[in-house]
């Protein structure tokens, strides 16, 4: 995020009028690990700081260091639950995050954490997420059903514009559930869900992407031959990377990758033990337990009964 | 669909304001002399209509007549404007699908009739669309009290006495209001308006072609949906889901709002079938709106009975 003066110098002014240098030091170091505030600002051990050359030392290492946002939502935190039994109050916060708003971050309440704006843009790191940054993620999987057979029939060409076609439902499913596309590969596909319930939002972006694609192989699908798809859900710690290679070669997104192709039927959305934990029981009722034996997973598919 | 008059003198200032007035709408129109025809209804008689002038005779009518076998999508008739055939049955011995004598050709001939000849002739579905009917106006553009032709979809929320148990009253008339709500969105996609609100349902107006999407593929999303829709947009811990009816027909046209002196027997229907005959969880239509039901969905319906004289159809249930 590019930090603009004006944002600086309003945090500088939050921090000094709400915290001394000790406890601002103490919550820089939840945010960057091992701060060391005189280090950094070459001030001696017997020399006092003043609280406004302190802020003002650690909100130009956070900005530099491109944590801004994680500094912000630490105070937020500490102005909600105080910090080891005494409350703090930070002045000026609602005026903050009006400021980082209008820089097209949003707050999101369940996670406590800023995001982008998706009306404003959308990227895979929802414009604040750092290599290495480890978080719990809610996965989506997808796997398009005999995909070379698809394109050895219907040509290049014909199965591009269905796959193009998949892609545009898959990412307004996703999107609209504030989760982010990872990979589109022409077969397959993984979405990421952070934010909000992550776990219910990937679900209900699976099973309106089955929905979807119900409706687009009658009504709109120009190959002649449904497009079909496995989808799986799972969530587990993740390691952001902007690289995909490097997410794919983490346990979570193993594990998701081989749910979708060992227990997963076509047309079919899977998820595992650890997500269906999470769901409230008016979406968990949809599920069943996998035809595949050995399988914990639960699978939702459209069914149809007589008129 | 050409229409194509084949006349004794096809300058006839009286014929060509005739044709003007009576087939000028939907339909393109040719008047061609007897020896042009002859030479020339090869090429031009395929997927048209022909009217011979009763002027011509009997017996060449049938000559020319004759050329037109085996021209594809063409059928013929007799245009008697002077009154000039003793007996009109003899044309339709010879072959004939129309016969439009001096009265109707005084009071008037439209596309509508043209239709009729057509579909006597086997030809139906190659009929021209009348123009009123694709240019609906748009709903504001109605005339207060006008009879109007349109598609009706009653929308409720289905399992209301369960609902009712499980979320109280006080919830069910706030889902009830915030369902009436939602319909205003979803079927202005479709080019449709919330018509009439009661507290058991909606009744929904549509233009008689699609403007947008289809409604009833869209109410199938909506059906496919429904828990998606339960759950994030009325934020609902219980399973939701809805009864849908489609008939098509006529009624006076009020704005919303303003319907509560609406007689229309249409209207009547509709609810009836709404409330009566709909079930959840499926789609049910009267045979009026089968032709409304795009072709992709068609297997998913079949034959469900007749209700109040009308036979039904109903989609297939998705599983709970």
């Amino acid at each position: 995020m590019k930090v603009r003066t004006a944002l600086s110098q309003m945090l500088k002014k939050c921090l000094y009028e709400s915290l001394n240098a000790d406890m601002l030091e103490r919550i820089a170091q939840d945010v960057i690990p091992d701060y060391d505030l005189r280090k950094r600002s070459g001030f001696p051990p017997n020399i006092p700081m003043q609280n406004q050359t302190a802020a003002s030392r650690i909100v130009d290492d956070v900005v530099d260091d491109d944590l801004f946002l994680h500094f912000v939502e630490r105070l937020a935190l500490l102005d909600r639950e105080g910090f080891m039994g005494r409350s703090y109050r930070i002045s000026g916060l609602r005026e903050l995050f009006k400021i980082i708003g209008g820089e097209g971050y949003i707050w999101d309440a369940d996670t406590a954490r800023f995001m982008e704006d998706s009306r404003i843009r959308r990227t895979p790191n929802w414009g604040r997420l750092y290599q290495g940054e480890e978080l719990r993620f809610s996965l989506l999987r997808i796997d398009v059903v005999k995909n070379s057979r698809i394109v050895k029939v219907h040509g290049e060409s014909a199965a591009r514009g269905a796959y193009e076609d998949m892609r545009s439902i898959l990412s307004r499913a996703v999107e609209r559930r504030s989760g982010r596309m990872w990979s589109w590969d022409g077969d397959g596909a993984l979405a990421a869900f952070l934010f909000g319930h992550s776990t219910t939002s990937s679900v209900l972006a699976g099973m309106a992407l089955i929905h979807e694609l119900f409706i687009y192989n009658r009504a709109y699908n120009r190959i002649g031959e449904s497009v079909r798809v496995r989808a799986a859900v799972h969530t587990g710690p993740l390691r952001y990377h902007p690289d995909i290679g490097e997410i794919v070669r983490q346990e979570t997104c193993r594990e998701v990758i081989e749910s979708e192709a060992r227990w997963t039927p076509p047309d079919c959305l899977s998820i595992s033990p650890a997500v269906a934990g999470t769901l409230d029981r008016v979406i968990l009722d949809r599920f069943e337990r996998s035809p595949e034996s050995g399988s914990r997973a639960l699978v939702y598919c459209i069914g149809m009964g007589s008129a | 669909m050409k229409l194509i008059i084949c006349a004794a003198a096809p300058e006839d200032k009286k014929l060509v304001a005739f044709a003007a007035r009576s087939f000028s709408r939907g339909f393109e129109v040719e008047i061609l002399a007897d020896p042009a025809f002859s030479r020339s209804c090869k090429k031009k008689a395929p997927d048209s209509f022909v009217y011979f002038e009763a002027g011509l005779g009997l017996d060449r009518v049938i000559e020319l007549a004759a050329k037109l076998d085996g021209i594809e999508a063409c059928g013929w008739g007799v245009l008697d404007r002077e009154g000039e055939s003793a007996d009109p049955a003899a044309w339709f011995f010879a072959g004939a699908s129309d016969y439009i004598g001096p009265a109707l050709c005084k009071a008037g001939v439209g596309s509508e009739r043209l239709g009729e000849a057509l579909a006597y002739a086997g030809l139906a579905e190659e009929r021209a669309a009348d123009p009123d009917e694709e240019a609906f106006p748009g709903w504001a553009s109605l005339e207060e009290g006008a009879s109007v032709s349109v598609r009706f979809l009653y929308a409720a929320i289905g399992n209301q006495k369960g609902l009712l148990e499980r979320i109280g009253e006080k919830r069910l008339d706030k889902l009830r209001e915030d369902f009436a709500a939602f319909l205003e969105s979803w079927s202005k996609e479709c080019g449709g308006i919330v018509w009439i609100r009661e507290t058991a349902g909606c009744l929904m107006l549509f233009p008689p072609e699609d403007e947008g999407m289809n409604p009833v593929l869209a109410a199938f999303r909506l059906l496919l949906d429904r828990a998606l829709v339960g759950y994030e947009i009325f934020k609902l811990e219980v399973p939701l889901t809805f009864r849908l009816a489609f008939h098509a027909g006529r009624t006076m046209w009020q704005r919303p709002g303003a319907t509560g002196k609406i007689v229309s027997e249409d209207v009547n229907f509709v609810f009836h079938l709404g409330s009566k005959a709909a079930g959840d969880g499926y789609i049910v239509s009267s045979s009026e709106t089968e032709k409304a039901i795009p072709a992709c969905l068609r297997d998913l319906f079949a034959a469900a009975g007749d209700f109040e004289g009308r036979s039904l159809i109903a989609s297939r249930r998705f599983k709970e």
